[in-house]
Parts: structure tokens; sequence; C-alpha cells
């Protein structure tokens, strides 16, 4: 018998290898099987060189969609040409263009072959169809455009048993993601009973390793097709004649995204995780996949080994293009809002240290927080700081003493910071301002006071304040700091009430038949759009005592620790999401035109589509804005 | 048995076959002058009870079109034959068809017409076209008692021709698959062979076009080139 090739005891579908490989990707994985096969039949694959556009801005509206079988299309903006820093990379199994399809207008970026690339190609006809006829489909396309989830990231929940939490930071350690240990076989097991182990443990790797548990090599399922079925390898051939030889190895220190990263430029779908020369897990494809596509690895080395703050100017612009290009191919306002926040938290730690090493360490412990938006890690291109500084005088040293031996270091940190592209903040909430830089006993007197007496400037100063963060340093003063205001809040119902009045102030601007009223300015996404959705998940996690500063972060706790039901949490999250998306593509335009940053846009120049979007992430801070209102009894 | 079967003569070819027939040989001609760029071809890939065209019956025929320069891979045809045997062990093991599968397969007569409509007059390709071409013609003659007009494209020859850089020429079609990063759904199963032989074809096509050929004829005329150069050079096959 060989178990390679199963026998076909019926008529073999002509549409078997399509079926088969739309099923391994999302969303065709989800669909109802007659929409499957009304997809297959229509596919054609073309073949697209090494350098080859496959669509262009200048091909008029689009007319096919694109779903990659083999290779690698990046997407390029505008006139520069290629980019080989940080382009946004599409692999096989994922789709475009898919907003230039529903919109019927032409694609926004070139759509180049990076390596020889095959895709299946479905005219705009028979798109259209499927989008009708698919609810799954439809609902794939709609997400993605509007990127109000991370459909790949939904998709690899769903089935995997090795769940990559959604919280996971782009950073995450490989050891992390390791969900159970490696399965391996040695190098004179018989190719039988190696597939005989893949089949049991549903695997579709097998690591080869010696009796030190160092690995060999690798053999995956795609060798069984290519080494097994073709030569007919015997059932008795040793796997070390059958393995793929030197298998690629990082440590479990190892970040996901260089993980990621290194499978993409080289093709593998499986990494061995390597301590001490020994095997201690593989982490798979599957298991990166919403951070696949990620390319900023080396753009985030270069910002810690930057050696001066001209340098971190460079790195500081080349993040905006990063992100530039992420969103021109509809990355999710996570995948985003993650990027943006490691990469400036990157920076000004550099600039810190920068600091320290011309200016020497002060001598006193302290950490350096965040607060407002990059407290929250909610920052779009253009944020002013926010910071302050949050010390323990040494022993003998009283609190002003010390903090004037911090303050010139503070103010060169909040110089350079806006040297490299973050502006001082007109509000003077800054580090170097004396009101902001404190020990953890004058923190709480100023919070305290806050609380207390909840003054309008109080809260507003709450709104900023509260989403601290720490940035730099021992962390561990700012958790105690937190711990205490949590308590301290929850034993005040009164504030809270103050602080539910503030947050309903702005409310959404819907007319009374639903549809969108618009001021003479146009629509401003931020005080109007976001702010509603911000300020209540602040009010939900501090009356909730939840240690969280992200909005999404926020209302997901409060879904987890039943506050909040969890549908209505996560339509909250995607409505929040899609605002801070037409933020961000507003911002980025108004870049491209030279025009200076506002959060006004106009609705009538929004497609129909985002226009209906637009409509419902307003009708859901409306939702989000009554459910407060009734907790917290006003 | 199967010498004897071919000694006691054809099947019938009933009146509703012949009626196909004759609509088919009707069928509009290939110009030779059609750009390959918007001309349309036939991939074909048969598996057979062994590899000697004389003696072996055929399987399987595996298909699928490739027009505009794209695969209309949704669009494959791929049927069994009904037959009495399935041939040789070690061939089962190749091409998967099991006797299970080959009693259950449709009627010869019927395959072979249902495969002349499909592909019309549009020229055939395949890997080593020669053994799929004398397969289809000697079970076209016995089944249909017609012979098959259309062009043949052999990129075994064409491939070589395109790519000589290579040094390709009289390798497997493994060979080519492995170069240019190509898998088969799964290999020596005809609609899969077609479908991974024609992303090849894209590819040899890409190429044509850069080197300046254009027409269906162009590419004809090269493989005829190759083969006489091949010839010439190495004495003969």
């Amino acid at each position: 018998m060989n178990m390679a090739l199963k026998p076909v005891t019926t008529h073999p579908s002509p549409l078997a290898p399509l079926v088969d490989f739309l099923q391994r990707h999302a969303p065709f994985n989800r669909m109802a099987t007659t929409d499957l096969e009304f997809l297959s039949k229509r596919l054609k694959l073309g073949f697209y060189a090494k350098g080859e556009a496959v669509t262009s801005p200048t091909d008029g509206p689009s007319n096919r969609f694109y779903i990659i079988k083999q290779g690698r299309i990046r997407g390029e903006l505008g006139k520069e040409g290629p980019d080989e820093e940080g382009a946004w990379e599409l692999v096989t199994g994922e789709c475009f263009p898919i907003g230039a399809l529903l919109s019927r207008r032409p694609v926004r970026t070139v759509n180049r072959a990076v390596e020889d690339s095959f895709c299946y190609e479905l005219d705009r006809g028979d798109f259209d169809k499927l989008f009708e006829i698919s609810p799954v489909f439809q609902d794939f396309c709609t997400r993605r455009l509007a990127s109000l989830l991370d459909s790949a990231l939904r998709g690899v929940q769903a089935s995997s048993a090795t769940r990559v939490s959604e919280d996971s930071p782009l950073n995450a350690p490989l050891r992390s993601l390791l969900a159970r240990p490696p399965i391996t076989c040695a190098p004179d097991t018989p190719l039988g009973e190696a597939l005989a182990v893949m089949d049991r443990e549903h695997i579709g790797s097998l690591v080869v390793v010696d009796g030190e548990q160092r690995p060999l090599g690798v053999f995956t399922l795609h060798d069984v097709l290519s080494r097994v079925a073709l030569p007919r390898a015997g059932h008795d051939m040793p796997m070390a004649e059958l393995m793929t030889p030197d298998p690629h190895s990082v440590p479990p220190e190892a970040r996901a995204y260089e993980a990621a990263l290194l499978m993409a430029q080289h093709g593998f779908s499986h990494i061995c995780v390597v301590e001490g020369g020994r095997l201690v897990g593989v982490v798979s494809e599957r298991d990166l996949f919403s951070l696949q596509r990620i390319g900023l690895v080396s753009l985030s080395r270069s910002i810690s080994r930057a050696e001066d703050i001209a340098t971190l100017k460079v790195l500081g612009q080349r993040t905006h293009r990063l992100v530039d290009q992420m969103l021109a191919q509809g990355a999710s306002v996570e995948q985003l809002g993650q990027i943006i926040t490691t990469l400036n938290d990157s920076i000004a730690q550099r600039v810190i240290s920068l600091v320290m090493s011309d200016l020497g360490k002060p001598p006193v412990n302290f950490t350096w927080l965040a607060f407002g938006s990059e407290g929250r890690g909610e920052q779009t291109l253009k944020t002013d700081q926010d910071n302050g500084i949050l010390f323990f005088a040494p022993p003998g040293k009283t609190a002003n003493e010390t903090r004037q031996a911090l303050l010139p270091f503070a103010r060169r940190v909040n110089a350079e910071l806006a040297e490299v592209g973050f502006p001082l903040c007109p509000g003077n909430i800054m580090a170097g301002n004396p009101d902001c830089c404190l020990s953890l006993d004058e923190w709480r007197d100023r919070f305290d006071r806050w609380i207390d007496q909840g003054t309008p400037e109080h809260l507003l100063n709450a709104s900023i304040y509260f989403d601290f963060r720490p940035l730099y340093g021992e962390p561990g003063s700012c958790a105690e700091l937190r711990h205490w205001v949590l308590a301290r809040i929850a034993a005040n119902p009164r504030f809270l009430r103050q602080m539910t009045e503030n947050a309903l102030r702005n409310r959404p601007p819907l007319g009374w038949m639903g549809d969108i009223v618009v001021g003479d300015e146009g629509l401003d996404l931020k005080v109007h759009g976001t702010t509603p959705f911000v300020d209540a998940a602040r009010l939900i996690a501090l009356s909730g005592r939840i240690g969280e500063t992200n909005t999404v972060a926020r209302l997901k706790a409060a879904a987890a620790s039943g506050v909040v039901r969890e549908p209505e949490a996560e339509a909250w999250c995607h409505a929040y999401q899609f605002l801070t998306l037409l933020r961000m593509r507003n911002h980025q335009q108004q870049a491209h035109e030279g025009l200076p940053l506002s959060n006004f846009i106009d609705p009538d120049r929004l497609d129909e589509l985002d226009r209906r979007i637009l409509k419902e992430a307003f009708r859901q801070a409306r939702k989000l804005q009554s459910f407060i209102a009734l907790e917290y009894q006003l | 048995m199967n010498w004897l079967r071919r000694i006691l003569g054809r099947p019938p070819v009933d009146e509703g076959l012949k009626a196909r027939l004759r609509a088919w040989r009707q069928g509009p001609p290939l110009s030779l002058d059609t750009p390959f760029d918007q001309a349309s071809f036939v991939l074909v890939d048969v598996e057979s009870t062994g590899l000697d065209p004389s003696r072996d019956s055929l399987l399987a025929i595996g298909a699928v079109p490739l027009a505009d320069r794209h695969i209309l891979a949704g669009d494959g045809f791929e049927k069994i034959l009904w037959g009495e045997k399935s041939g040789p062990r070690d061939t089962i093991l190749i091409h998967g068809i099991t006797p299970t599968a080959v009693a259950s397969g449709e009627p010869p007569q019927q395959v072979l017409m249902d495969f002349l409509e499909y592909c019309g007059k549009r020229p055939l390709v395949a890997y080593h076209a020669s053994f799929d071409e004398a397969m289809l013609g000697r079970a076209l003659g016995f089944q249909l008692g017609t012979a098959l007009p259309n062009h043949w494209l052999d990129l075994a020859w064409i491939g070589p021709a395109l790519f000589p850089e290579l040094g390709f020429r009289r390798k497997p079609l493994d060979v080519w698959l492995d170069h240019f990063n190509l898998h088969a759904y799964v290999r020596h199963r005809a609609l899969a062979d077609c479908l991974v032989t024609g992303e090849l074809m894209l590819i040899l096509l890409h190429r044509a076009k850069k080197m300046g050929l254009r027409t269906v004829g162009d590419l004809i005329s090269l493989e005829r080139m190759e083969k006489q150069h091949s010839h010439g050079g190495h004495g003969g096959i």
C-alpha cells in the first residue's frame, strides 16, 4: 500500500485543485460549498514575471479580482517607484484590490510582482455576483475594505489550536507562541511511520532531530507530494533521505514579526525554535499569519541602534512612509496602531538613551510616562507630545531637590523629541514642566484633587493624564499609581457621574432621521467621531477597575469581565476603528496635497460604502452613550 | 484480450455520435497567424495502463484551456474511461486510478466525443506530446473512427528552444517544474498535470513574447526548428 497516493474511488472533480487551494485561505474556507464552486468555475490563472505590474492606477476602473496563488505582490505608492524599505507585500492566499472593485475606481497603487507570481483572477461581473450571493464573501470584503476587523487574525483564531492572542504585540517573543512540545522523529525513522505520526497528530511538519534534540531537517506535507508521491518512495525509506536538511532556526527570544519576516523572505512555512542548540518548538506560518506581512523589522532595528538625533529624525520619516503604504493597502487599524506605537515608543526610548549618554544618567530612579493618545497607544501620524516623569526621591533628598536634578534632562528630551518630529505640547503637558515631573506622592495628591473636586478643568486633565503608561524606566511604580487611581475612583461615584456628564457632551452627529448632520466646517472625526468612544471606554475602565489604557483593549476587557455584553463591545470596537481609519486616511490625503492636517471631512466626498459605515459607526456611538448614561445614572 | 477485441472489430458508432462528429469536423479551423496572446489552446494529458501506445489502453483524459495567456482553471476536463482493467499494479501507483475507478468510468465513446467537442479545433499542448497524441489517436480511431487533425505543441521542444541557457533539452517535465518552482496539485493525475504544464506554458509564452515571437505559427516553427537542430546536432534521436 502506498499511503501517499490516495486512490481515486469516485469520479475526480475537475475543480478539486482549485477548491482545495481556496479552502486553505480566508475567507474562502468559510464560504458555502455552492459559492465556492461558483467561484472556482470562473477563476483564470495568470502569470506575472518578476517586476511586471499586475494592476496600475492608469488601467482605468479596476475590472479584476486577484487571489495570489504563488509568489509575492508589492503595492507601490505614487511615482516613487520601487522602495526597498517596508513596502507592503501580499503573499499566497491574499486578495486585491477589493476597495477599487467595490467603489468602481482605479487602484491607488501599482501592484507589482516581486518575484515570478501566479494569480487566480475573477472578472468584475463575477466578483459582483459572488459579492451578491455569498454572505461570507460580502462580509469579508466590507470588513476588509473598512478594515473594521483583521479577518486574517480572526481566521487564525477560529481554526488554529495554537491560538495567538489578539492582543499579542508585534514583538511578542516566540516562546510565548509555542503551544505544544515539538513533534520529532529520528533520521532513521521510516517514511511510513513518520506519515502515521503526522496524520495522528494533525501536523503539517515533522522535525528530524538527533539524539541530542538538535534539528537535522524538516519534513513537511508539501514534501510528501514532491518527494514521496512523485518518485514513489517506499515506506521503508528513512527520513534522512527525504527531509530538507539544515533547517532555519531562531532563538525563542526572537520576536514574532522577525520570524514572520524570515518566513516571507525565504518562503518557509515552518521555523524551528532552537535554544542552546536544542529544538524547543516549531512556529508555523499559521501561528504568525496576522504578522506575516509586517516589513518593519529593519526599521525598528535601525531605530534602536541610531547613533544620533539626526538619524532618528530620518527614521521617523520612514515610519511615516511605512504607515502610508500600509494604509494604502488596507491594513487594519489595530495593526497600524500597534506599529505606530511600537515605532514611536522605540524612537522615544532611543531619544532618552541618547540624552542620557550625552548628559549622564540622572542620579534618580525615574519612570518616563506617556499620557493622552500616546498613553493609549492610539497615535496617528501627527501627535503632540504628552509626557511626564514619576520619580522616587533618593534618601536624604526632598522631592523638590530631586525634581530640580531631573528637569534639565527632561527638558532636553522634550526638545530632542520635538526635533525628531513630535511637536511640543501647547498645553505644556511635558516632563520638563515641574507640574509633570512628580514623585509618587505628589502625583497621588494631584490626582486626588481632581477626583475630589471634579471641576471642568480637572475632568479635562483626567481625560489626558489617566491614560498614563510607562514608556521608559521601571514600570512597577507606575502600576502602583494606577492601582491607587482605580481604587480611589471606584470609591467615588460622584466623580464617575461627572465624567459621564463630560463624556456625553460630544453627541454623535446624527439627525432625527438617522442622517449625518454636518456643520459649516465639515465633520470633525475626532471630536464627534472617535472622542465619544475614547471617553466612554475610559469611564468604563476606570469604574470597572480595568488597568488597560487602549480604547479597544478597555472595551474588550470590559466584555471579558462581564461589564458590557460581548457583541456590543465588538461592534463598538469596529466602529471606533473605522472612524480612526477614516481619520488616518484623511490625514494621509491632506499630507499628499500639502495641506495642514485636520480632522474635518466632507461626508459627501466619501464613497457610498464608507458613508454607510460612517452612519453605522455614529449609531454605535449613540448606543454606547445610552449605555453609559444608564449605567452611571444620568 | 485487448488484441482480440481489436481484431474482432470496433464498437459501432451510433447516429447521435455521428451527428456530433460531423458538427465537430465543421468547426472553424485555427489560423496560424493568430497572435498567441489572443489564441486559445488546450492543454492535454492522458493516463494509460502503460507507456506503449500500441498496446496499452487509455484510462483517463485531462484537459484545460489556456486563452489570452490565462489558464481557464475552472473549466477543466477530467474523465475516466470505462474499462475492464486498470493495468498493472505498479502503474496504478503512479496514476492512482484503481480498478474500482475504471469500472465506474464513463463509456469510452462518450468520453472521447466529449473531449473532441471540448477541444474543437484549438491547438493541443502537452509535454512529450507525441505520447498523448499517439494514445488519443489510437483510441479515437478505434472508438469513433476518426483522426485528430488539431495542431500539437510540445513543450518538451519549445521549452529548450526558448530557454537554451538552462540546458534542459531531453529533460523530464519535473526538471522544469523544479527550476521554476511550480507545484502540481497531485502529480500523475491527468488534470493536475495539465494545470501545472499550463503554468510552465505561461512562463514560456512570456519568454516567447520577449523574444519577439508573435503567432501560433511562430511557436510551431520554433518547435520544428528545435527538432531539426537537435537531430542535426546529435545525430538524431
